[in-house]
């Protein structure tokens, strides 16, 4: 086993140190390490965008970064982004909505809709589309989600 | 026709409605089955051939099972030679279950925990009278099989309990049959029937003949007063309450069990 290294980063606002192995993906991390399981491993392929996070302001897939890699960074999960008695309005839009059933690709699809507002507050629905096209969903299908975005952006707008 | 009087509800109709379960889902603390850590909880990784379309001929698991912290190595092999060993009809039953594809992806425990009545797992193991073991937030507790299946798909687990192990008592030279009748290959039966004997004891599973698995208890306690098989079989119906569907009658049914049942016991000898 390699020696492990020390990582600080900031996770939800609150500053975490551990050590690691260098090869230990962002998203074990966040799940194994910190508990936030908020954040889902779906694919193991970077296809389905349910770990998406936020890193420095990005949307990512965090079975595409190493927790070394994160080094000093910023990182946003689901549980760090609204809560239930504060709901992010993509949360809200998603609640709304219907944009879920199984609820399994919905924390990546809200923090894939969050990055796209946070830089385009008022997007087509052509650009939702483009923004979600990293995520998957194989139960509720597109079209609420798609909605569920469109009316986050529609709150944000009026905020 | 009768006139509607009052309007529809306000409440209800024509609204969409928000979702009981979403908030926990948004917020990212919907718990699902990959979220959940046990004490004592070991990983498990499944290895798949490199090649597509090969035969295994052969696994040596000597250097995996060298490396730190690997507790065990499971092959088909070990699963099958072992079942072969102690519980002969349940490997038996198994080669019945839908097609290779099925069988490839589905588990013992996953058809146990379904409670499908139709299935031929739940109602071979009631047969062999397991034990299922069930682990929950609270700890793990044993049931037996007959205590296991409640309803129509409803098993006692509870919402928050897994399966996680099934203790099957070793057959030690029991005779066996599984009858099962059905159209097709791999269709569900339309009735089945486990059975083992030894001297004079028995145990008899019915597969589709009511809305649980059914262990024919009648049967058993016939053959150990020293009742013939044919008298025996006979009371192969009573604990079970067939229902009807586009495959068979009630009649036809009660009839295939009692018909199943006889050829069971027969080729399970005494």
């Amino acid at each position: 086993m390699a020696t492990p290294v020390r990582v600080t980063m900031t996770v939800n606002g609150e500053q975490r140190t551990a050590e690691v192995e260098p090869r230990l993906l962002l998203v074990h991390y966040l799940r194994d390490h910190l508990g936030l399981t908020g954040t889902h491993v779906g694919c193991d392929t970077s296809n389905c965008g349910a770990c998406t996070v936020h890193l420095d302001g990005d949307a990512v897939k965090s079975c595409t970064v190493l927790a070394v890699q994160a080094e000093g960074s910023e990182v946003t999960t689901i549980e760090g982004i609204g809560s239930e008695s504060d709901l992010h309005p993509v949360q809200e839009g998603f609640w709304e909505h219907h944009g879920l059933q199984c609820g399994y690709c919905t924390p990546g699809m809200i923090m894939a809709g969050a990055d796209l507002l946070a830089k385009n507050p008022d997007p087509t629905e052509e650009e939702v589309r483009e923004a979600l096209a990293g995520n998957l969903c194989r139960c509720t299908g597109y079209h609420n989600i798609v909605k569920a975005v469109m009316s986050a952006a529609k709150a944000e707008v009026r905020a | 026709m009768t006139a509607i009087e009052q309007p529809p509800s306000k409440k209800w109709v024509g609204q969409a409605l928000r979702r009981k379960e979403d908030p926990r889902m948004i917020t990212g603390r919907g718990r699902y089955v990959d979220d959940m850590v046990v004490p004592g909880m070991l990983y498990m990784a499944v290895v798949r051939s490199p090649e597509a379309h090969a035969k295994i001929l052969s696994i040596d698991a000597s250097e995996a099972l060298a490396r730190p912290g690997i507790k065990a190595v499971f092959t088909g092999e070990d699963m099958s030679d072992l079942l072969a060993q102690h519980a002969p009809l349940l490997k038996h039953a198994a080669s019945y279950v839908g097609d290779p594809q099925v069988r490839h992806r589905g588990t013992i425990g996953g058809s146990i925990a379904h409670a499908d009545p139709a299935s031929d797992l739940p109602a071979t193991t009631l047969a062999l009278g397991a034990t299922y073991v069930a682990q929950g937030p609270g700890g793990t507790r044993e049931i037996a099989a007959a205590d296991f299946y409640e309803s129509f798909l409803t098993s006692a687990l509870a919402a928050d309990e897994l399966l996680t192990e099934i203790r099957i008592p070793k057959m030690a030279g029991a005779g066996w049959s599984f009858q099962k009748f059905n159209r097709r290959a791999q269709d569900w039966a339309i009735v089945g029937v486990a059975a083992w004997r030894r001297n004079g004891d028995a145990g008899v599973g019915l597969v589709n003949m009511g809305s649980t698995p059914i262990l024919a208890t009648s049967v058993s306690s016939a053959l150990s007063s020293g009742a013939s098989v044919e008298d025996a079989a006979e009371q192969a119906v009573a604990e079970a309450d067939p229902q009807a569907d586009l495959n068979a009658s009630v009649e036809y049914r009660t009839h295939l069990a009692k018909v199943l049942t006889r050829r069971a016991l027969e080729a399970a000898g005494g």
